[in-house]
């Protein structure tokens, strides 16, 4: 940990609380974030792990009621900033969901959604972007022949990686995936996750998952999250192999889930 | 044997229960066909005095006066040109108080907006006329000084807030039924609420939103309390809306309240021009339904 703690850090997160209304979902959150790397968010239903996701790129502001406290640093730039552009901030702050999302729209315009939106109107320029951003999404070589095909008649993880390239294409320094492949099956997830992989060279992603296998997988580092705490976070074998914490070692033998 | 009673007793209530039911279901097929029947068989025997050419394509509508011409284009321009009025104010008012209702205002605010909304709708269409011809002309004539006191600009505007609520209800209905997660894929590419409105729940909800604009269009075409009252009762082939017109409905009015001898070729003409606005607005019907399957995008 100690080396990659002189690098500059894509996320540091202090004392972070969230919660909705009444209900606090989390307390105390302190993490850091490396670049071009793959940290896997776990722990049971219901501890908190989505929402903390969504603090990082402030999806959670549609929520009524929501409230955060605490400082989160995407490099030196404070995320509840009073001055922070949030359509900016998320524009350097993809995000992949759960469900496969992609717009009831075409599949070059669902690409060149994320393009138009922040002014792009050259036309050479959006074909080329879309372009690549399907080929780093592993789904240019399926799609090629039918861009201007209505993207819902994609299959569940066709669309999943449409989405991704959606984000790939604003060119985002991180990504953040909540529960990508919960809706897919085994092999889609497979390519997602191989895609996942594949991706990090370029961008630091963080995953959501309830999967342990996929954390096992595809992570670089692990944080276990129960009842809105961060109880450990380190390298994926340390956590999984080496903990020292008897409720991570519980959780990640399947005590409970 | 008491038993065995209570059980057929139970059948026939059930069987007389669902004869009724059956029965009230297919009245409305009945009674629809009887209208039909009544406005063919009248139309048919217009139509073998006066030319159907004649009649689709005159300029002059005057079956009232000795020199009768069946011209029914005036009145179609005055149908025409009220309609077009009440959709220029209705559809931009009514879809940007959609959006505003179900993208922008909070849940307290549009619990107040929405029913006061609704109100309108309840407003009987006979105060709306007073309305037209008391107020909102008055009013126009101070900016525009060449405005007659019965014109189709007034009962136009007047039937574009008729209608506002329609619009503006079906359309928002059609922006809540967007999935959640599209808007979410939206803003999480760093759309703006603007821009997430007009390139994603706008789009999504297109064809609730035209059909809501097809409803709105067949109810200013059947609308009749309001221009008949404040339009004027002159058919007149323009599309100055300054001037007074005729529409297709206020003509029936004229004439089932005129003393017009019921069976006469002048009569006829109401079946005449309603059957031809019946095709008008079933038209219309048939439009927006195939536009709705057309654009239906399905979320699964």
């Amino acid at each position: 940990m100690n080396d990659t703690h002189t690098m500059n850090m894509v996320f540091s997160i202090r004392g972070l609380q969230a919660g909705y209304g009444q209900k606090s979902v989390l307390h105390d959150v302190s993490i850091d974030i490396p670049p071009r790397s793959i940290t896997a968010i776990i722990g049971p239903s219901g501890c908190g792990k989505s929402t903390f996701l969504r603090c990082l790129n402030r999806m959670n502001d549609l929520t009524p009621d929501f409230y955060v406290r605490g400082k989160v640093m995407h490099r030196d730039e404070d995320v509840y900033g009073q001055s922070v552009d949030v359509t900016h901030l998320r524009r350097r702050i993809g995000m992949v969901f759960q469900k496969p999302n992609p717009f009831p729209k075409s599949i070059f315009d669902n690409v060149a959604y994320g393009l138009r939106i922040h002014g792009m109107r050259d036309q050479k320029k959006i074909t080329e972007k879309v372009h690549d951003s399907l080929v780093k999404a592993a789904l240019w070589d399926e799609v090629k022949d039918h861009l201007a095909m209505p993207a819902l008649r994609l299959s569940g993880g066709q669309q999943q990686r449409l989405c991704i390239a959606r984000t790939i294409a604003v060119a985002p320094e991180v990504i953040l995936f909540d529960e990508p492949c919960s809706a897919l099956d085994p092999v889609s997830t497979r390519n997602i996750e191989n895609l996942i992989v594949h991706l990090k060279k370029d961008y630091a992603l963080i995953v959501v998952t309830h999967n342990l296998q996929q954390a096992h997988r595809i992570a670089d580092y692990v944080g276990f999250f129960h009842m809105g705490r961060l109880v450990e976070f380190g390298a994926m074998k340390q956590v999984f192999e080496e903990s020292t914490h008897q409720l991570t070692r519980d959780y990640v033998q399947g005590v409970f889930g | 044997m008491l038993a065995k009673d209570a059980v057929y007793a139970r059948r026939v209530g059930e069987y007389a229960i669902e004869v009724l039911i059956k029965l009230a279901a297919f009245s409305s097929i009945v009674i629809t066909i009887g209208i039909i029947a009544v406005l063919m068989t009248e139309t048919i025997r217009f139509f073998q005095e006066v030319s159907v050419w004649e009649f689709l394509t005159g300029r002059e509508w005057t079956p009232l006066f000795s020199n009768k011409k069946f011209g029914v284009l005036p009145l179609f321009a005055g149908t025409a040109i009220t309609s077009g009025i009440a959709m220029i104010v209705a559809l931009p008012l009514g879809l940007m108080s959609a959006i505003y209702l179900s993208e922008y205002a909070r849940e307290r605010v549009r619990s107040i907006l929405k029913p006061i909304l609704e109100i309108l709708a309840a407003v009987p269409t006979v105060v709306y006329g007073y309305f037209a011809l008391q107020l909102v002309t008055p009013l126009l004539q101070r900016l525009i000084p060449s405005l007659s006191g019965f014109n189709a600009l007034s009962p136009g505007i007047v039937m574009g807030i008729m209608i506002l609520p329609i619009i503006s209800s079906l359309s928002e209905d059609a922006l809540r039924a967007v999935p959640h997660s599209l808007r979410e894929g939206s803003y999480a590419l760093g759309a703006s609420r603007w821009q997430m409105v007009f390139s994603v729940a706008v789009p999504a909800a297109f064809s609730g939103i035209t059909s809501a604009f097809l409803l709105g269009v067949s109810r200013a075409i059947g609308e009749t309390m309001i221009v008949a009252i404040a339009a004027g009762l002159q058919p007149r082939l323009t599309l100055n809306p300054l001037v007074p017109i005729e529409t297709v409905t206020s003509y029936i009015v004229q004439v089932s309240m005129g003393d017009t001898p019921t069976d006469s070729l002048e009569y006829r003409t109401i079946f005449a021009v309603g059957m031809t606005l019946f095709l008008g607005a079933f038209m219309f019907n048939v439009l927006g339904a195939w536009l709705q399957n057309r654009f239906r995008e399905i979320y699964e």
